[in-house]
């Protein structure tokens, strides 16, 4: 063995040369890869996002600040050149050279000051020693004078008197001489000095620009430098390798700490890094706003063109979010806790961007390379959902202040009811939507009316909420199965209800008074509310608050509809129908005119109730054999009579299809509703959604395809469709019914409104600290609210341009007298007290039997709700309490904010607002509201009782002076006492009556609207006597002559002692008696 | 065409064919080893893989990132499985002719370990490391969203290289499948040295002085171990369910499953009568058949067919040797069984927890 080592040293196994090639190219190799790794980490998206954005920033900051240089007077004119800085830098230069030229005049004037001062100085000696002397000359001829008993000082008589005059004239003289000159020399010192003052003035000025401009150049160049990727320094920063120590294209981020990432095991705060793209989204007042769905070329920054992404855009909602000063403001609540999407990670598709529809979803794929990724379960919401973000932070609001679409989903899942099946957290404890089924055989006219109701409900009225049962696409299997389950659930409810006790309908009604009751200007008021064929308008067919009364007549009977016109409540508890107070008359007219409404159609429709007892023992025999054999059921079932069975079946059904969740059903008050919660449902994971037969793309469902989003509007448009392609047992099918409102084809912005709020109930992971939390005033004032919307107050009344819907009826110029009045600032213009009052009873009962009403001229009725103590205050807390113009107590700051707040934010302007949707209003007002608190700004509400200035008791020439301001107004000519028309007047000139101002009225208000009734009350046909005009407010008084004088005089006259007894009188002598 | 491939992907069928597939190759290894037809084997393969992947799920499923090296796996161990039987053919030759194998003539004497030894496996480290580098800078790490308790990913599959332990649990109750069986393996690998004392094919490749060591590698390894991680990664799709290489992965693929207990096999099927209450009786057949296969099977081999091993290993060894075998084999018994009678457990005492 040694041997063999020995004799084979120096021979290897493998070839070292052949080796030493290999090591080559594998170190080779390795580098090569290497830097591959370096160049790939290297090469990021957002980069290109950060360097074009700083190149614009830079073109900004050049602008700016030439804009600035011109704005500050630069006198200079300025090219179009690109370096300010440059040019400021000039400008420096040349007021240095004013000041240097200045400067050589400094040493001539400082010599001439010398000088004069060296004049003024000699002879300001000479002349104070030739004083002292006079003066000492002047005590001796004196005492000697009078030694001598001269007469006259001037003119002695002695000798010696003479030579002491002469001596002391001549002192006298030399004293005046120099005193004279000495003058002389004092001015021209001070127009020495003044001259070296001047000098020293225009040099400070020159000075101060010269600091000023020396500042901006500095900052400006500052600002520009940071940007200016051409810097080499800034090039090395950047650079490959050495980017580690501090790029200036780096990735961005904002901590979310009250925003939580749900990571199954752990919390985790959003750590939010969108900005490292979207780096102009709180920058409004540069870049434009909007997102890709908004076409490019703004002129606010004009650097941004076509090719440049949405990325650059800035936040399209800049007053609510992102901005520093919003209530939203970026550094606070990121990004991702309302867009949704990836945080912790920067990439267009890996941050997961969702594209709102097929085109988009195109583009994307094309230009930026979007492709669908799974590894997050909460992809950004398409621009269509974004508002089911609000409700995380914002649950204890019935509207959310400007998320128009989730206010209007959530007015739509409450006005059909969605919560009677499905749980959902904003509607515990809402009563269900429908009315109670325990005495349907004492209502309906017909006994087979329910069953084709039910069978299909849009037949008798297209606009019910009610949804489609049967006669859907899973169901064609079984032809006859619907009639037998229609029969089935009818019987069994028959055989539920009992006799209720009403009151007989005295037969003696007319139908054309009816008419004229029910919908003539709007009638009473039903039209508030309900819609009827008689009286046509665009919302015809629409869900409205109540249903739709045409065909009334052939559905319930004569005796029912009296007794629920009188008393809705008594058949009904808990019904939101109010009380009109009509006499038995009225009710019997209204009741002979709706009989004669009928649905002919409807009528005449048959529904074939199955002939035999098989198809419900069919339905039998399924439930039954669910628990027992065949043979037993069929056992049982046999041992039933006909109408069991049917009632049997009925029951199952019952159950089966939840009609308890809408319908107050006997022995089913506590039952549980039979959907699925849908608390959370937003945050459902897709995979859990069963797509049935839809087909799957191939092992990577594609997210924007297969999202809940896409499952839900799906369900929607047709709610038995994921049963397509599959066997099912009738009780294993789908039954959620169709709703016809939500159908496929019907309006998408509904669909999507309901959808944006079923998405909205998610699992909720944000910290308290961070929800909207209301204070006990700002419960109360949402608990009105939902009051102000289940009673539907905005049926008749206009309240910041929702609802009125009455106004619809009232057509014409004559109909405007009868538009019930406007609710805006409603809490501000009355006192609580008496709004309290009248919500309770709106006529004033005084005793004798006589009513007195505010507006005895309005043909429609302010019904009496019948609200209980609690509620009554909750719907005066929300009138109240209101943060609007109307209630601050400093209007000039709230004007001043609100001025300031529609220059920042274009969009609000006074004439888009009154077009807008009131959410849109309504979030004015709370953004200027903010601001008007933080500024210490005050509101009526909460200041002392009576909410304002206390009017002064008015005593002597005061007292007349105001008296006889209200005669010469001619007042009462339109505020009848007693609301009585004049003659020469129509109803449509009527105003309240004045009598009740003192009780109902807050005087602050009383004041704002003598100055400005139109800025109250739109369309007022209220004088502005002291509306300024040309900058001067007039006086209507020559008495008085003090326009603000005369409004006080005129308010504390209303809320005077004296006023209740003048006011007849006047009214009298109006009337001429 | 694709049906008829999705057809071959049956579980049982694939198995089966993997099997014969493995034994056909040793047993004509001369023909399949032939470079010529190992080159058309390999071409066939090639030519399969750019035909099937124009089909989209095809595609999807073999590029995923997470399945790449596993193809890559393939085509190395058909290579390696191809070498090693392409010099054991070729020594076996030589040895029939009398002569040394190829690697004694090669290379009689000893290599330095500098540079022979160093030198290399510095270079297979470079290239390794670069390799690795690139491999990760072209196929990015599969990401996947937070791991959630409630929501597991459907299919939930195992790092690759442990699907056939993941396959085995089909097949054999958890405490077996994922305890025992993998402590079998790792012990049994580790007592080859002490088991296998032969020095027959010691730094040079042979099949014929070693067959049945070789089978039962091959058997263990491509067909027991890589044949089930290719099962599991391309033919298991969502819920477990089996889809053909070209059928799509629908969440709601429904398979027929049904557990037989051998209990009920042998008390109600065979015997006609319930089965006993008390477990022990109930479970007393399977038990029986379970020490039996363990402990009468390896004693009657011995009387007969396995004569000559006993008396070349002597007792001990041979017996250790014939239980590790005796467990592997029951790997394929349990899975026929499965497929065939729909057997779940040969003992199935839920009153101990205790299912074999």
């Amino acid at each position: 063995m040694a041997e063999e080592r020995i004799k084979d040293a120096g021979a290897t196994f493998f070839d070292v040369k052949a080796m030493n090639r290999w090591f080559l190219v594998s170190v080779a190799v390795l580098t090569v890869a290497y830097v591959a790794s370096v160049v790939q980490d290297h090469d990021r998206e957002f980069k290109g996002y950060q360097g074009r954005f700083f190149e614009m920033e830079r073109e900004l900051a050049v602008r700016q600040g030439r804009a600035a240089f011109d704005a500050a007077g630069g006198e200079k004119v300025i090219g179009d050149g690109v370096d300010t800085a440059g040019e400021l830098r000039d400008e420096i230069e040349r007021l240095r050279r004013m000041r240097d030229g200045d400067e050589r005049r400094r040493p001539e004037l400082a010599t001439a000051l010398h000088d004069a001062q060296f004049r003024f100085d000699v002879k300001n000696a000479e002349m104070k020693m030739a004083k002292a002397r006079f003066e000492a000359e002047r005590f001796i001829y004196e005492e000697l004078a009078h030694h001598l008993g001269e007469h006259a000082l001037e003119a002695p008589e002695t000798e010696e008197g003479k030579a002491a005059y002469e001596k002391y004239l001549d002192l006298k003289r030399t004293y005046e001489q120099l005193d004279e000159e000495n003058k002389q020399a004092e001015s021209e010192r001070d127009a020495a000095q003044q001259a070296l003052a001047a000098l020293d003035a225009l040099d400070g000025d020159v000075a101060a620009k010269l600091v000023a401009l020396e500042r901006d150049v500095a900052r400006l160049e500052k600002r520009a430098d940071s940007f200016d990727a051409e810097r080499g320094f800034t090039k090395f920063r950047n650079s490959i390798f050495f980017n580690f120590m501090a790029p200036t294209l780096t990735p961005r981020k904002i901590v979310v700490n009250e925003i939580l990432d749900d990571l199954n095991f752990l919390s985790v705060p959003k750590v939010d890094m969108c900005i490292s793209c979207h780096m102009a989204s709180d920058r409004f007042k540069d870049y434009p706003a909007g997102n890709a769905h908004v076409t490019f070329g703004d002129e606010k920054n004009p650097l941004l063109n076509d090719d440049d992404s949405g990325a650059f855009r800035s936040h399209s909602k800049p007053e609510l979010f992102c901005t520093s000063l919003s209530p939203h403001n970026q550094e606070r609540f990121g990004c991702s806790g309302c867009h949704g999407g990836g945080n912790q990670r920067v990439g267009f598709a890996k941050t997961f961007h969702t594209p709102s529809d097929a085109h988009e979803r195109e583009v994307w794929e094309e230009e930026l390379h979007w492709h669908p990724v799974h590894e997050w379960e909460y992809p950004m919401l398409g621009s269509r959902f974004l508002e089911a973000s609000c409700y995380k932070c914002h649950q204890d609001e019935v509207h959310i202040p400007g998320a128009e679409k989730w206010n209007r989903g959530r007015d739509i899942v409450s006005k059909l009811g969605c919560f009677g099946c499905h749980k959902m957290e904003p509607f515990d404890g809402v009563r269900r939507t429908g009315p109670p089924l325990g005495h349907v055989t004492s209502k309906f006219a017909d006994l087979d009316f329910m069953l084709k109701w039910v069978d299909e409900p849009a037949s008798f009225r297209p606009s019910t909420p009610m949804p489609a049962f049967f006669h859907r696409e899973n169901r064609s299997m079984e032809p006859g199965r619907d009639a037998a389950e229609i029969t089935a659930l009818v019987t069994y409810l028959y055989n539920l209800s009992s006799p209720q006790q009403l009151k007989s309908y005295p037969g003696s009604g007319d139908a054309a008074k009816g008419k004229v009751l029910f919908g003539e200007f709007g009638g009473v008021g039903c039209m508030g509310c309900h819609g009827i064929d008689d009286f046509p308008t665009d919302k015809l067919g629409e869900l409205r608050h109540g249903p739709e009364l045409s065909g009334i007549g052939s559905k319930v009977t004569p005796d029912w509809l009296y007794t629920w016109i009188l008393d809705p409540k008594s058949l009904w508890p808990a019904t939101n129908m109010p009380d009109l107070r009509l006499t038995e008359q009225e009710a019997a007219d209204l009741v002979a005119y709706l009989m004669t409404r009928r649905n002919v159609a409807f009528e005449q429709k048959s529904f074939a109730k199955p002939a035999d007892d098989a198809p419900f023992e069919q339905i039998l025999l399924e439930k039954l054999t669910e628990r027992m054999t065949a043979a037993r059921a069929a056992e049982e079932i046999a041992a039933m009579s006909g109408l069991e069975k049917r009632r049997k079946a009925g029951e199952y059904l019952l159950n089966h299809y939840g009609c308890f969740g809408c319908h107050e059903v006997p022995g089913y008050e506590d039952a549980k509703p039979i959907g699925a919660e849908l608390n959370g449902w937003g945050s459902k994971h897709a995979d859990r959604l069963d797509f049935g037969m839809v087909e799957f793309e191939w092992k990577d469902p594609e997210v924007a395809k297969f999202n809940r989003e896409s499952w839900l509007e799906q369900k929607l448009k047709n709610t038995r469709f994921y049963d397509r392609g599959k066997d099912k047992k009738p009780f294993e099918k789908l039954k959620m019914p169709q709703f016809s409102q939500l159908t496929e084809g019907m309006s998408d912005a509904d669909r999507d409104a309901v959808m944006t709020f079923v998405l909205s109930l998610v699992k909720d992971n944000t910290a308290p600290s961070i929800k909207r939390q209301l204070t006990a005033d700002e419960q109360a004032v949402e608990r009105g609210a939902l009051l102000v919307r289940e009673k539907n107050c905005i049926g008749c009344h206009l309240l910041y341009g929702e609802g009125g819907e009455i106004r619809n009826f009232q057509l014409g110029d004559e109909g405007k007298a009868y538009y019930p009045p406007l609710l805006d600032g409603q809490g501000a213009r009355t006192q609580p007290a008496w709004l309290t009052s009248f919500l309770h009873d709106p006529v004033f009962g005084k005793g004798d039997g006589a009513k007195a009403h505010l507006r005895p001229w309005m043909k429609a009725r302010m019904p009496t709700f019948g609200f209980t103590p609690a509620e009554l205050n909750d719907v005066v807390a929300y009138f109240a309490h209101e943060k609007v113009w109307h209630t601050s107590t400093e209007r000039e700051l709230w004007d001043t904010l609100a001025t300031k707040f529609r220059k920042d934010f274009p969009g609000y302007e006074e004439a888009q607002l009154r077009k807008a949707d009131h959410t849109k209003v309504k979030l004015f007002h709370d953004l200027v509201a903010r601001n008007y608190e933080r500024q210490g700004g005050g509101f009526t509400y909460e200041s002392e009782y009576p909410y304002g200035a206390r009017p002064q008791p008015l005593v002597g020439d005061d007292l007349d002076k105001a008296r006889n301001l209200f005669q010469k107004l001619q007042c009462v000519l339109c505020h009848m006492p007693g609301g009585v028309v004049p003659t020469g007047k129509s109803p449509a000139d009527m105003a309240p009556d004045l009598s009740l101002a003192r009780e109902r009225l807050s005087p602050n208000w009383v004041r704002h609207w003598l100055e400005v009734p139109e800025v109250y009350q739109p369309g007022t046909r209220m004088p502005p006597f002291w509306k300024i005009e040309g900058g001067v407010r007039p006086s209507v008084d020559p008495d008085i002559n003090d326009p603000v004088r005369e409004m006080d005089l005129l308010r504390d006259y209303l809320f005077s002692d004296s006023f209740a007894a003048d006011y007849q009188e006047v009214a009298k002598k109006a009337r001429g008696e | 065409m694709k049906e008829f491939f999705n057809a071959l992907a049956d579980p049982s069928r694939f198995f089966l064919i993997f099997t014969v597939a493995v034994f056909a190759m040793l047993k004509w290894r001369e023909f399949f080893t032939a470079p010529k037809v190992a080159l058309t084997i390999f071409f066939g393969a090639v030519v399969f893989f750019v035909w099937a992947i124009r089909d989209p799920g095809f595609k999807a499923n073999i590029t995923k990132p997470d399945n790449i090296p596993i193809i890559f796996m393939l085509f190395l161990v058909g290579f390696f499985s191809w070498l090693s039987l392409y010099r054991a053919v070729k020594n076996d030759r030589r040895i029939d002719r009398g002569e040394l194998p190829e690697e004694a003539v090669e290379n009689p004497k000893k290599v330095l370990t500098w540079p022979d030894l160093v030198y290399s496996e510095f270079l297979c480290m470079l290239i390794g490391t670069a390799v690795l580098l690139i491999w990760a800078l072209l196929l990015k790490a599969p990401l996947e969203e937070p791991a959630n308790p409630n929501k597991t990913p459907n299919p939930s599959k195992a790092p690759w290289y442990f699907l056939g332990l993941q396959e085995m649990l089909v097949y054999f109750d958890p405490w077996l499948a994922g305890v025992i069986l993998p402590g079998l393996i790792v012990n049994g690998l580790m007592a080859i040295p002490y088991v296998d004392t032969n020095p027959k094919g010691n730094g040079y490749y042979t099949f014929k002085e070693r067959p049945f060591a070789i089978t039962s590698f091959f058997f263990g390894f491509i067909v027991l171990w890589v044949s089930m991680i290719i099962l599991m990664t391309f033919l298991r799709g969502p819920n477990q369910a089996f889809f053909g290489p070209f059928e799509p992965w629908n969440l709601h693929k429904v398979e027929p499953t049904v557990n037989i207990q051998f209990s009920q096999i042998f008390w109600e099927q065979w015997l006609g009568t319930s089965r006993p209450t008390g477990w022990f009786l109930r479970e007393l057949p399977g038990i029986a058949l379970v020490v039996g296969y363990l402990a009468i099977t390896p004693m009657l081999l011995a009387k007969t067919v396995c004569k000559k091993m006993v008396a070349q290993m002597g007792n001990p060894r041979y017996l250790t040797m014939m239980i590790m075998f005796l467990i592997m084999v029951a790997m394929p018994i349990k899975m026929v069984l499965r497929w065939t009678f729909n057997l779940q457990f040969i003992v199935n005492i839920q009153e101990l927890f205790l299912n074999i």
